[in-house]
């Protein structure tokens, strides 16, 4: 069975998240010269904000121009980020990257392409060595469905017109060939020098050696250094027009028997076809002088309502973003939109709740006193803001950046449909070591994506993420099967 | 069946509690220690502040396996078992924490640390056998680390859990091979897991910031308003001298601590400037109390059969006691109890094998000099089993077999088994076993002695959470423990009487102090133990005659009030033993095999935001409800709300809720109910 990834035109989505205001761009040092009709809906520059030119945005692609679903170069990770605007463009330029059409003509696209592998959960309860394979379109079902945080908690949203009840999201990892090579070759006793995920051309030089002289491997896309994905999806009517603001994928997902209000029974082995979107994605890598990596997570715009927030307008006048009234039910725009995780009814303080968890063998259970059932969801931390330090300069750059992005992309690009939430790094690129300094974060202080860490939105990713400079750090490291045969192919699957 | 039975397995390797020491004296508990978040100079900060409850393994590897007496592997070509790493794990940790949690039943009671939510995997893949580990404490905590230089504290300790591993998951498809062991096992309802802990290093890196190098920091460049305002730090302190004053003012431990308080004082831009001539000038030499990184120690295991109607943390096994020997002591010869600690064993006859085997575990009885040195060749010298046909007279003991107690792999292969087959004519198996060492003032002692009479009894479960009011059979107000006792191995003849009693207040408090747990921690009352009628052992009939080998002893508890003030309810300590004292008289028991029960109060003693920010403040990893506009705000009230609810068994569950008494945690559910009660859309 070949996977089809679809990337569908769609114009007119559900209410942005985003009212677009006609302005100039006159971003601080980076000045945007737009041309055309998309430059009159784009907020005009703050001091804060983070802004790309149309033209500096052309050279991310391929062909240099801004083309309809034009295929984007992976950004140079071997090139130093000078500002936070930096950081949030690399993380942008690395998710459009990662959701191109990977060029072999069968709608392929790029993060399951010869350029990543996918990290699958084979069964067993600790991972065993969770089989490196390229082959998730042919024996990738989707089995994963716990979140990250204590508690392998599982999200099922409500029904809609997108979604059928009872639709549970899934989750899949992704790594490119340069962090399975340099895992692979950390294995075999290779890269004793390197204790850290490479961020120099001299250590890049390494790897790509390693796979070309034992793998007969060559990296593609190299560059772009270590790069860790994750990404959620969830059971969608392909039918529905709501479809088509989406990245879809057809797979097979488990088939679960309900018991009791309580459970939900997967036998292990029964699957059902379905058509799954890309509701969310994180995109992580290293980059020169940040071995601890980036960490960025977009979603789909349509997802959930962000909380109240605060940014900067063109006249670096405070303005509030206000999604909530004091009841805590939706107000202006965000009343109006049809958010696929929270409903036009619903009230935020019975939001996020942790209603089920998933064991070992994949049956669902619902938490005490709870039942089996869709949990409405917004986010707490709009940008990732810290809950006792709000920082709406963040904001205010992220907003922007999203703005200026979203609406450069061509029309009928699908990728408009799906904005970065947030990244962070820390400024003095460590890992949070017991004898290192600590750790310092910078960026998004509480970054969460509402369809992955639903319910641990108060942590930054650093808070789980550390402790060791590979393991620590990237928590699939040490749960990966070495490479075992030569990966030469090229053609596509 | 049971570990000490065939087949079985031994393993070792490294675990860690990482236990937060912020809960290690009652003191902690009032809040009055707390005048604001980040104003820690009236808190006990001991070794790890900001530990994380975590316990887990690390490079644990099965090393042998014993089938029969005759018959074992000890590679992988024999039995591909061999080799195989022994994972913590837990289904419902998230993916940073890869094993189950370690938590103390009172800050009056730290000498039964119990571990929650555990799994255990044994291999992977095609090789593999998983299962729910028992949760239980830890028992015959002893002093291991002997030498004039062993730590004093509980890093020279050694103790270990007793448990069973179930919900078993097999996985035996080698290919090549497939594991005799797994075969062995596949069918069983549980295994019999048995795991020594030592050598546990509990000497952080310290950071001292007092005037001098506070002082030296500015010479060398830190800004003076970054001194000023890490000020605060001079005024904080890990532990207190026995008059309550503390010891070492401005010596902060761990790096993790010392970041995150310096943090609350200066910003990152002032941290990033100026944190390695800070840290250049603070760092004080380490002193690890063991080998083993901080907060790690060593782990000996071994996992056998557990028969269908087992007791899930006793083991039907025959003792050695302690007894007591000659030593020089400041240089004169007096009695002192013997340096080895008591020690299980069985006698048995296996078929096809000729004669008796006779399978000791050592692996929690032997001395070392410090922690993790190995053992105490000097205090034991030549060791052997003995038979005792004449009682615990050494003159008329039979030497049956040589330990070899210094041999490689005597712990790291075997777990500190030792098995022997013997063949003559005593009746091993009425006959009392023993320990003779020489080395103490150069001649045979007797180091371990069985009871003369080969009696031996000890609780099955011994921690207890009551509460008054409630019905709950794991958490209620009524409740009951099982005292098994053994004959020789064998069950005592039914009505053998067993005592109960409860310790007064008096005696709790010398117990608890005396604790390795305990020492060297500040805080404990002499009202522990209080009100003494608030729990009540077999409604005051404390006297209870054994039926197959048991003696059943219901607890029942009413409220006792908050005599500790700001520490929920009270915890109380029961000894137990035999009646009659033609049994009594001269049976040797360890001084921890005891019952501790925490009873809590019937009623919450704070309210709701008091309490969980109570808990904010004595367990670091619920940093989340530190602030009260956090604990008011609607962000996590779900997540706390189902962390409180979730099943004790559960990783989920902790390390939160072991220190909430049901009212509390009622009281908590519902407040949070209110809070999430949408109001009318206007």
């Amino acid at each position: 069975m070949k996977y089809k990834i679809n990337i569908t035109l769609f114009l007119a989505l559900c209410a942005l998240i985003f009212t677009f205001q006609s302005c100039e761009a006159t971003a601080e040092g980076d000045t945007a010269e737009l041309e055309g009709t998309e430059s009159e809906n784009l907020d005009p520059a703050s001091t804060y904000a983070c802004t790309i030119t149309q033209s500096d945005f052309a050279k991310w692609f391929e062909t240099k121009a801004i083309t309809d679903r034009g295929m984007v170069n992976a950004a140079n990770s071997l090139k130093e980020l000078n500002s936070d605007c930096d950081v949030y463009k690399w993380s942008w330029q690395m998710f459009l990257w990662a959701t191109s059409p990977a060029g072999t003509g069968n709608g392929d696209i790029v993060f399951n392409s010869d350029s990543f592998f996918d990290l699958l959960e084979d069964g067993t309860l600790v991972q065993e060595g969770g089989k490196m394979t390229r082959t998730m379109a042919r024996t990738g079902n989707f089995k994963r469905t716990a979140q990250a945080g204590l508690g392998n908690f599982v999200f099922m949203c409500d029904s809609s017109k997108l979604t059928p009840k009872g639709a549970i999201l899934y989750y899949a990892i992704h790594v490119n060939d340069v962090y399975a090579y340099f895992n692979t070759g950390k294995q075999m006793g290779k890269f004793t020098d390197l204790d850290q995920f490479p961020t120099t051309q001299k250590e890049l030089t390494q790897i790509v050696k390693y796979a070309e002289d034992n793998f007969e491997a060559k990296i593609l896309d190299s560059l772009a250094l270590t790069m860790e994905l994750k990404t959620s999806w969830v059971k969608i009517d392909p039918n529905a027009a709501e479809a088509k603001s989406y990245i879809t994928m057809k797979s097979e997902i488990p088939k679960y028997t309900k018991v009791t209000d309580q459970q939900l029974l997967w036998d292990g082995t029964s699957f059902e076809k379905a058509t799954m979107a890309l509701v969310g994605m994180h995109v992580t890598g290293s980059t020169f002088g940040h071995p601890e990596m980036i960490w960025a997570t977009f979603e789909h715009k349509g997802n959930v309502p962000m909380a109240n927030y605060k940014y900067y307008d063109s006249g670096d006048k405070l303005v509030s973003q206000t999604n909530f009234d004091d009841n805590g039910y939706l107000t202006g725009d965000a009343a109006t939109t049809n958010w696929l995780f929270f409903g036009k009814d619903a009230n935020r303080v019975q939001a996020n709740d942790p209603r089920m968890s998933v064991d070992a063998n994949g049956n669902i259970t619902a938490e005490a006193r709870k039942t089996i059932g869709a949990t409405q969801v917004y986010l707490t931390q709009p940008f990732g803001e810290a809950m006792n330090n709000p920082n709406a300069k963040t904001n205010t750059a992220i907003r922007t950046i999203n703005e200026y992005i979203t609406s450069l992309l061509a029309e009928g690009d699908v990728r408009k449909n799906y904005i970065m939430i947030g990244a962070t790094w820390t400024s003095n690129g460590v890992q949070g070591l017991p004898d290192g300094p600590a750790a310092i974060v910078e960026g998004s202080q509480q970054l969460a994506n509402s369809s992955m860490e639903t319910f641990f939105q108060k942590d930054n990713c650093f808070s789980c993420h550390y402790g060791g400079k590979l393991a620590g750090l990237s928590h699939i490291w040490s749960k990966m099967g070495k490479l075992t045969e030569p990966t030469t192919k090229t053609t596509p699957y | 069946m049971s570990y000490l039975d065939y087949p079985r397995i031994h393993f070792s390797g490294q675990f860690q509690a990482d236990p937060s020491t912020i809960n290690n004296t009652p003191n902690n508990y009032n809040p009055a220690v707390y005048p604001e978040p980040n104003d820690l100079g009236e808190v006990e900060l001991y070794w790890a502040p900001l530990g994380t409850s975590t316990f887990q393994f690390k490079e644990c590897v099965v090393s042998r396996v014993d089938y029969s007496p005759t018959e074992s592997a000890t590679t992988s070509q024999a039995d591909p078992i061999i080799g195989q790493t022994v994972s913590s794990v837990n289904n419902g940790g998230g993916s940073k924490l890869v094993g189950g949690v370690i938590v103390d039943l009172d800050p009056a009671q730290q000498n039964v640390s119990e571990v929650w939510g555990l799994e255990i995997q044994i291999g992977r893949g095609d090789t593999m056998i998983h299962g729910q580990f028992t949760a239980i404490s830890f028992n015959a905590i002893w002093q291991q680390g002997q030498g004039p230089t062993t730590p004093r504290s509980s890093a020279s300790g050694s103790a270990f859990y007793q448990s069973q591993l179930t919900d078993l998951t097999v996985n035996n498809k080698n290919s090549t091979k497939t594991s005799r062991f797994l075969t062995d096992v596949a069918n069983k309802e549980a295994l019999s897991i048995n795991m020594v802990v030592n050598a546990h290093n509990n000497s952080p890196d310290t950071y001292l910031f007092d005037t001098d190098t506070m002082n030296q920091m500015e010479a060398e460049g830190v800004a003076p308003a970054i001194i000023a305002k890490l000020d605060p730090l001079k005024s904080m302190f890990m532990n207190r001298d026995n008059d309550g004053v503390p010891k070492s003012l401005g010596l902060l431990p761990t790096k993790k601590f010392t970041d995150f308080i310096m943090l609350e004082f200066i910003s990152k831009e002032e941290y990033n400037s100026s944190y390695k001539t800070i840290y250049d000038c603070a760092t004080q030499d380490p002193n690890p109390s063991t080998n083993c990184e901080f907060t790690w120690g060593r782990i000996y295991g071994t996992v056998g059969e557990a028969a269908a109607d087992e007791s899930s943390y006793f083991v039907a096994s025959r003792m050695m006691n302690q007894t007591q020997v000659e030593a020089l002591s400041k240089g004169e010869i007096k009695q002192k109890t013997s340096p080895c600690f008591f020690t299980p064993f069985k006698v048995e006859k296996i078929d096809g094998v000729d004669g008796v085997t006779i399978i000791i575990n050592l692996g929690n009885a032997l001395p070392t000099d410090t922690p993790d040195t190995g053992f105490f060749k000097a205090v034991l010298g030549k060791l052997q089993l003995v038979a005792l046909p004449g009682g615990n007279d050494i003159k008329n003991s039979v030497s049956l077999a040589e330990i070899d107690y210094l041999e490689d792999g005597f712990m790291s292969e075997n777990a500190g088994f030792f098995t022997f087959t013997y063949t003559g004519n005593l009746d091993l198996t009425t006959t009392p076993l023993g320990l003779v060492g020489n080395g103490l003032l150069d001649k045979d002692q007797l180091l371990l002695a069985e009871d003369p009479q080969g009696y031996y009894l000890r609780a099955d479960q011994f921690v207890y959470r009551m509460n008054p009011g409630n019905s709950s059979p794991e958490l209620g107000e009524n409740n009951s423990t099982s005292i098994h006792a053994m004959k020789f191995g064998v069950p005592v003849p039914d009505n053998t009487e067993i005592k109960m009693s409860m310790m007064s207040s008096a005696v709790a408090l010398k117990y608890t102090l005396g604790t390795l747990g305990e020492q060297g921690t500040q805080g404990v009352q002499s009202n522990i133990s209080t009100p003494q009628d608030a729990l009540v052992i077999n409604n005051g009939t404390t006297v209870v005659k054994t039926k197959g080998g048991v003696a059943l002893f219901d607890l029942s508890c009413t409220a006792p009030g908050n005599p500790r003030d700001y520490v929920n309810g009270q915890v109380y300590f029961l000894n137990y033993g035999f009646y009659d004292s033609a049994i009594s008289t001269g049976y040797v028991q360890d001084a921890n095999d005891i019952v501790s029960v925490q009873v809590y109060d019937a009623t919450p003693k704070d309210k709701t935001v008091e309490t969980l920010q109570k808990f904010g403040r004595i367990y670091k990893v619920m940093n989340f409800l530190t602030k009260e506009e956090n604990i008011v705000s609607i962000n996590y009230r779900n997540l706390i709300s189902t962390y409180l609810n979730s099943p004790i068994s559960t990783i989920k569950h902790m390390p939160v809720t072991r220190d909430l008494s049901l009212a509390e945690l009622t009281e908590i559910t519902n407040q949070i109910d209110v809070w999430n009660t949408p109001t009318p859309r206007n």
